[in-house]
């Protein structure tokens, strides 16, 4: 049996072992790298971006790609490479926040349902098989229907949706975790829950959470931009890619470049994303990837 | 010893995995003969290569990880290394088949006994559905399944493990091959259905004249079943020889050991541990007589070079430097 | 095999009761007074309080509940707030469309996935392979009401092969339906398809290695066929698992490409119903696709018996 000390330096040791592998997967890395600067270009965007978003020109409205607007301008003579500068902030941020909220309302219950098992266990996994039995999409339209269209509670929605997921997670490795003999020796000397959770679960479930994390914000940027297109999403005057190619529908016959742009915008990001969620996954080692 | 023309002929045979470690040898210049109606027992212990050996011979070998690296593989004078993918689909099931180690795995979940059995029949001799499902009745008679009209319909699962080494058993003989592989039948078994599996494969390849090349840890099953022997060593033949001969004077110190660790006849045959030592990993195969780390006869000469496999006695040829020089002992 | 779907259906009924819960619960949602918000901005008090009692909203939550429950299982989910109609009656007028819609969508997926499945899996490294994985991988991230977009622009704009928008229903014209419906359901198609790709592709490279795979070689069968009947009857096994956790997935985007394609589908009468705060029209919706979804998850299930006969109901 291993004292609870040498174990959570295993732990940790697993997880330097994972960044090691990480590092050597060059796809994943140069999509992380991408990602980066997307990020950084969506934060400096005021300096990034060519032009202001705002500012109108009704002289050169639906225009092609040109020297003058790399993507374009839109029905009001926006620039619309600077609109997707700009929209990557909401979009990036709009992702970033549904899966903030899908683990604040999985982590915590999945813990319990692990940790306590027997009754609320099965109450808890059932609430959650009837949520997994919605057609995501049409209940994230009927919630918004009843909060009302916005971005916020869009990604509410989205959130509630992913949690079931993150639930799943927790609940599986924190089993695992209990079922093993230091945890329940840990348990009998009378080491708190907390400390359980801190020493023994927390550790084993990072690694599989990050690859998570990275999937679904993948997941959630596909469908906020789904929602904010239908209008259901991010609202006027915030834009997302999402709510760009939304408005850009109209005009789709005179200026594809409208849709064209935002639309590359979301699928190069989400790619990317999948691409690190695989390249993690591949990184955690038989061991850890037994138990998620 | 037999005289006629041998049906099988492998000659000078190696094979390489693909390792960690790079390239390694598991099959190496390997060469027997099987004649037409005769037993022969390929006897080693566990990864010495005898699976790869039969696999080879049916060109199953899996590729990747495996690769050929020489050799021929004569069946009725055709080179099976080098023909095309059509004829071996005519040899194999049809002039040669092939029962498997792994009885549990080796029939498909999804499909019934009777359907598995029929398709073989059905593609080699082109009949039709129901005549070659009561050729699945007749052969699932044969090898002792209770009314086989009926089980003909049963999934695997539905099967007890010695039923299914049966039933593989008589998928193999469907279409009366000319040459049977059976890879260690029996092991998977418990000993009375193993002794009763023994008896139909001997009744039925007596009835039909058909060659085996017997595949087993157990030394007492081969007394039991094979004309002669090839005792195989980290992927050498390191001893042929009649069944008879081999028992009485062995020609090689290894053969010896598994003469001394063979379990009583009849009991469920073990892994051959009792040859003190393990034997050697195929990417660090020691230098000169591969078994000299554990050969009670071991001299500094037994390094030197790569032993000959040597004929000693006629119809017996052992892999020995010292095979002259010493005398070894047989079973009593 | 009758009792056998009868206990599955049993097996529904709490989650079933649990979902109902969770729909009903989306009144209690709405922020504020409902029926202040049912009624519209400039409604007269006296309407508000006719909308409250219509809605039974004075009463306590659990009468109301236990009310619009016995109602739904009768099979009266309401009036509809915008319309006066009543819900079931629009919803099953839409509802063929949204179902041809996903039919026509998973038939789409299998098409695709099926033989690049097949074809990816036991060429697992070479370059065919490697095409196949990055396609679904692309097919995965590429946002459905883009692709809708880009191949109503392409294909109906630019060359005006297939009509931009619009439905035909099958009972009228078959080529028509299929004209309507062919780039539609593609772009609800196409995330499940590299989905299934996937899954079957990770099926294949296993089961081939499997003993009863080499056994089929060992009897002489032909690649094809050994590939063709033993290998993917089994690997079907879990496709047709990740095939039942797809149709919700459909279900949900068909919420977006009717909306797209100009479909009069429940997913579009969805979307317009959150414009028209029509709620009882919304959990009508979400409770036919919860409906639907579950039912074809029961036939899912019950395939499973084919694929498997290990779990054949005697
Ligand atoms: N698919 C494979 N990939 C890599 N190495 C393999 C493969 N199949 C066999 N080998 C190696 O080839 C060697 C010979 O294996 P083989 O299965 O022929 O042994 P065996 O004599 O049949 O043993 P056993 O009595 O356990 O069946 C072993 O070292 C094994 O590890
Ligand atoms: S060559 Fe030497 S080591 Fe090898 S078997 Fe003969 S006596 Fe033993
Ligand atoms: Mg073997």
């Amino acid at each position: 049996m291993s004292s609870p000390a040498n174990d959570s330096q295993r732990a940790r040791s697993a997880g330097q072992r994972f960044l090691r592998r990480f590092l050597q997967q060059r796809l994943a890395l140069g999509c992380l790298g991408f990602l980066v600067l997307l990020t950084l270009a969506a934060v400096f965007a005021p300096w990034v971006a060519p032009y202001d978003p705002l500012q109108q020109d009704l002289d050169r409205v639906l225009e092609s790609p040109s020297r003058d607007h790399w993507f374009g301008t839109d029905e009001l003579g926006r620039d619309v490479l600077s609109r997707t500068l700009f929209a990557a902030r909401v979009s990036l941020l709009a992702a970033a926040q549904a899966v903030l909220i899908a683990i604040a309302i999985g982590v915590p219950p999945g813990l319990v349902a692990g940790l306590w098992g027997g009754r609320v266990d099965g109450l808890i996994m059932r609430a959650t098989d009837a949520l997994m039995s919605f057609p995501p999409l049409i209940l994230a339209v009927a919630l918004i229907a009843v909060l009302g269209p916005s971005l916020t509670n869009a990604m509410i929605a989205i959130g509630i949706l992913l949690s079931p997921t993150f639930l799943r997670l927790m609940r599986a490795t924190t089993m695992a975790v209990a079922q093993e003999t230091y945890v329940e020796a840990a348990r009998s000397i009378g080491c708190t829950q907390g400390w359980i959770i801190r020493k023994h679960v927390l550790p084993n479930v990072v690694s599989p959470l990050f690859v998570q994390i990275s999937v679904f914000a993948g997941v959630a940027m596909l469908a906020e931009a789904g929602l904010s297109f239908l209008g259901l999403g991010a609202q006027p005057p915030d834009s997302s890619w999402g709510a760009m190619v939304g408005r850009g529908f109209r005009y789709l016959s005179l200026a594809p470049s409208l849709i064209v742009f935002p639309g590359l915008a979301i699928a190069i990001t989400v790619l990317a994303l999948y691409v690190v969620g695989d390249g993690l996954r591949d990184s955690l080692g038989r061991e850890i990837r037994r138990e998620s | 010893m037999t005289a006629a023309a041998p049906i099988l002929s492998v000659e000078r045979l190696s094979v390489e995995f693909l390792t960690d470690r790079g390239w390694a040898t598991v099959v190496d210049d390997v060469s027997f003969d099987v004649a037409r109606g005769e037993t022969l027992g390929l006897v080693g212990e566990s990864g010495s290569g005898k699976t790869v050996t039969s696999l080879a011979i049916m060109q199953l070998v899996p590729m990747p990880p495996g690769r050929f690296s020489g050799g021929r593989i004569l069946f009725e004078g055709t080179d099976l290394v080098e023909l095309p993918e059509k004829g071996l689909q005519r040899v194999r099931g049809n002039e040669i088949a092939m029962v498997f180690q792994e009885s549990m795995t080796s029939l498909n979940p999804a499909f019934t006994i009777g359907d598995q059995i029929a398709e073989a029949v059905r593609v080699h001799r082109g009949i039709g559905r129901r005549p070659a499902l009561d050729r699945a009745v007749e052969v699932l008679d044969l090898v002792g399944i209770p009314s086989p009209r009926e089980r003909v319909h049963a999934y695997p699962h539905e099967f007890s493990g010695g039923m299914r080494q049966r039933a593989a058993i008589a998928m193999a003989l469907a279409c009366e091959p000319k040459l049977l592989i059976a890879d260690e039948p029996t092991t998977a078994l418990d000993v009375t259905v193993q002794a009763q599996v023994l008896t139909l494969l001997r009744e039925l390849q007596q009835r039909f004249g058909m060659a085996m090349l017997f595949i087993t840890h157990n030394l007492g099953v081969v007394a039991d079943i094979c004309d002669r022997v090839a005792v195989m060593y980290a992927g050498q033949i390191v001893e042929v020889a009649g069944v008879d001969a081999l028992f009485q004077a062995p020609g090689h110190p290894y053969t010896e050991g598994l003469l001394q660790a063979m379990p009583q006849l009849g009991r469920r045959g073990e892994p051959l541990a009792v040859v003190p030592g393990v034997p050697p990993m195929p990417w660090a195969m020691p230098a000169g007589c591969r078994f000299h780390p554990r050969c009670a006869y071991a001299e500094p000469a037994c390094t030197a070079g790569p032993p000959k496999l040597d004929t000693t006695r006629p119809g017996q040829a052992s892999r020995c430097a010292r095979s002259a020089s010493i005398t070894l002992r047989g079973s009593d | 095999m009758p009792r056998f779907i009868l206990q599955r259906l049993l097996a529904l009924i709490p989650l079933l009761l649990i979902v109902s819960l969770l729909v009903f619960s989306l009144v209690l949602l709405i922020p504020g007074d409902p029926a202040y918000l049912l009624a519209g901005e400039d409604a007269t008090p006296e309407e508000v309080a006719a909308i409250r009692t219509e809605m039974g909203l004075d009463e306590p939550v659990l009468v109301r509940y236990g009310k619009w429950l016995i109602a739904v299982v009768q099979g009266d989910l309401g009036t509809s707030l915008f319309s006066d109609q009543p819900v079931l009656d629009v919803i099953l007028e839409r509802l063929p469309v949204t179902l041809s819609l996903a039919v026509a969508a998973i038939l789409i997926a299998l098409t695709i996935s099926i033989p690049a499945g097949i074809v990816s899996g036991t060429r697992a490294g070479t370059r065919i392979d490697r095409a196949v994985t990055v396609g679904s991988s692309i097919g995965l991230a590429l946002p459905n009401f883009w692709l809708g977009l880009m191949l109503v622009l392409v294909l109906a704009i630019w060359n005006p092969w297939f009509p931009a928008t619009g439905y035909t229903p099958l009972s009228e014209s078959l080529a028509d339906w299929w004209r309507h419906i062919l780039l539609p359901a593609f772009t609800l198609g196409l995330s499940a398809s590299a989905i299934l790709t996937r899954q079957l592709r990770g099926a294949m490279i296993e089961v081939m290695q499997l003993d009863y795979v080499r056994t089929a070689r060992a009897k002489g069968l032909p690649h094809r066929r050994v590939v063709a009947k033993h290998a993917l009857k089994n690997a079907a096994i879990p496709m047709v698992t990740i095939l039942g956790l797809q149709v919700n997935g459909l279900l949900g985007g068909t919420v977006i490409v009717e909306q797209i394609f100009g479909m009069p589908g429940i997913g579009q009468l969805a979307v317009a119903s959150v414009f028209t705060r029509d709620l009882p029209m919304i959990q009508g919706v979400v409770i036919m696709a919860v409906f639907v979804a579950v039912l074809v998850n029961l036939v899912v299930d019950i395939s499973y018996g084919y694929f498997n006969p290990k779990v054949r109901p005697r």
